[in-house]
């Protein structure tokens, strides 16, 4: 066995409701894990080092950086990434607002925009907008200047539909 | 890409303090400090051990008038946990302008100060509130003052092999706040940071962002006017800091601020 084999371990994670079990590098990040050996592409990485966002799933019902989250540390535990949020091919809420709001226009931050705006309306239901501005400080958008994200934000709250 | 490294999570820390003694090796709780420093090459460990696994390191707990916040507790656990927006809420301050939502589920109180960044958020609110890290080695268990914790830039007086294992704050009544200056209303690292808390005639105050170190004032100001408290507090703080110019400010930016900041920090404390 090479120094390669050594270092990989046996994981069990639950992503978006299927429970996967797969050997990993000791290194790879729960990000590259979800893209590359799961092929979910939806969770993107834009900086690598927690400041963005792009890379928010939701972890045992939290939002994290999983660029920041190793593989292994994901094992016995629960992911839900931006694919687990529509059901049999009918938009999430929130998706839907985010295009009623045009809160999307290359994008790229989208999936952890709404990861992060789920993880909120789950934790707080009628958050102000203030309550939105904070829950979303750590997902960064370049296109939208982030009014039309958090007026979507604001009318699924409004309209109590944050959905399942 | 983090280079190769091998991983454990030990489930009792004896069984972490023995892997430590690899020179190689750093522990992780949140991570999210950690590998940003293993990313961008600035450490290289071939062995990471992960505390989260071991039982006696969680939870916020109250025995005989301390309060106890285990290793791997989030910064989000302080800010959600009731017991310590009751008690202490400058610590529940300091939490919520550390980083982002999405680290603060990640980010552990005790890897911030182990961390050591002269900036850290959480330093200057517990150097105030005369925390006490405890600390388990080879050697055993030992107590080191928060205020005699910090050694340099990034560096502590842990040994190689120690873990803190959980922080204790005395419970005192009084009152506290932490200001932050930041470049930006989002998350931000401090340019600057004053915590302070009085209680009856003991005035502390301390800085981050400012000095290699966190760095604590320790005043008593039982027997001075409120102009004397003010003018005291101003000097004694512009006496140990040492601020310098970085990329996010100047170092006379940072001095006129920290003034300013005692100012207001003792408006609302006194």
């Amino acid at each position: 066995m090479g120094r390669e084999e050594l270092l990989k371990k046996e994981i069990t994670v639950t992503v978006n409701g299927e429970t996967f079990t797969k050997s990993v590098s000791c290194n790879k990040t729960l990000l590259s894990f979800l893209r590359d050996d799961l092929y979910l592409t939806g969770t993107k990485e834009g900086c690598g080092e927690g400041e963005c966002g792009a890379c928010t799933v939701i972890m045992d019902g939290k939002p994290v950086n999983s660029c920041l989250v190793l593989a292994v540390e994901a094992d016995g535990h629960e992911i839900l990434t931006i694919e687990g949020l529509s059901r049999n091919g009918k938009l999430h809420p929130i998706q839907e607002a985010f295009i009623r709001y045009q809160g999307i226009q290359c994008g790229f931050c989208t999936p952890g925009m709404i990861m992060s705006a789920k993880a909120l309306l789950d934790r707080n239901p009628h958050p102000t907008e203030e309550e939105i501005k904070d829950a979303i400080s750590g997902n960064l958008c370049r296109c939208t200047g982030y009014k039309p994200i958090i007026n979507a934000i604001k009318d699924v709250a409004e309209r109590g539909e944050k959905g399942e | 890409m983090l280079k190769p490294f091998d991983y454990y999570r030990p489930a009792t820390k004896d069984e972490a303090v023995e892997l430590l003694k690899q020179s190689n090796s750093k522990i992780m709780a949140g991570g999210t400090d950690l590998l940003v420093s293993m990313r961008n090459g600035a450490i290289k460990p071939e062995v990471i051990v992960d505390i989260k696994g071991i039982e006696e390191l969680r939870g916020i707990s109250i025995d005989n008038d301390v309060l106890r916040i285990g290793a791997t507790v989030t910064i989000n656990e302080i800010i959600d946990s009731n017991k310590i927006k009751e008690i202490f809420p400058v610590l529940v301050e300091a939490g919520s302008v550390l980083a982002s939502y999405q680290v603060r589920n990640r980010a552990t109180v005790a890897g911030n100060l182990c961390n050591a960044s002269p900036a850290a958020d959480m330093a200057p609110a517990l150097l105030v509130l005369q925390a006490e890290a405890e600390v388990y080695g080879s050697r055993g268990l030992r107590q080191i003052p928060l205020k005699d914790f910090f050694a340099g830039v990034k560096k502590t007086n842990l040994a190689q092999d120690e873990v803190l294992t959980s922080i204790k704050v005395p419970i005192r009544l009084g009152k506290g706040k932490y200001i932050k200056k930041a470049r930006i209303k989002g998350p931000d690292l401090s340019t600057v940071g004053v915590a302070c808390f009085k209680e009856d005639g003991k005035l502390r105050i301390a800085v981050g962002a400012c000095a290699p170190t966190p760095r604590l004032v320790e005043l008593n100001v039982s027997a001075m006017t409120r102009k004397e408290i003010f003018e005291t507090a101003k000097t004694e703080v512009m006496n140990v800091i040492s601020p310098i110019d970085d990329v996010r400010a100047s170092a006379e930016y940072r001095k006129a601020l920290v003034e300013i900041f005692v100012e207001r920090i003792l408006e609302e404390v006194l």
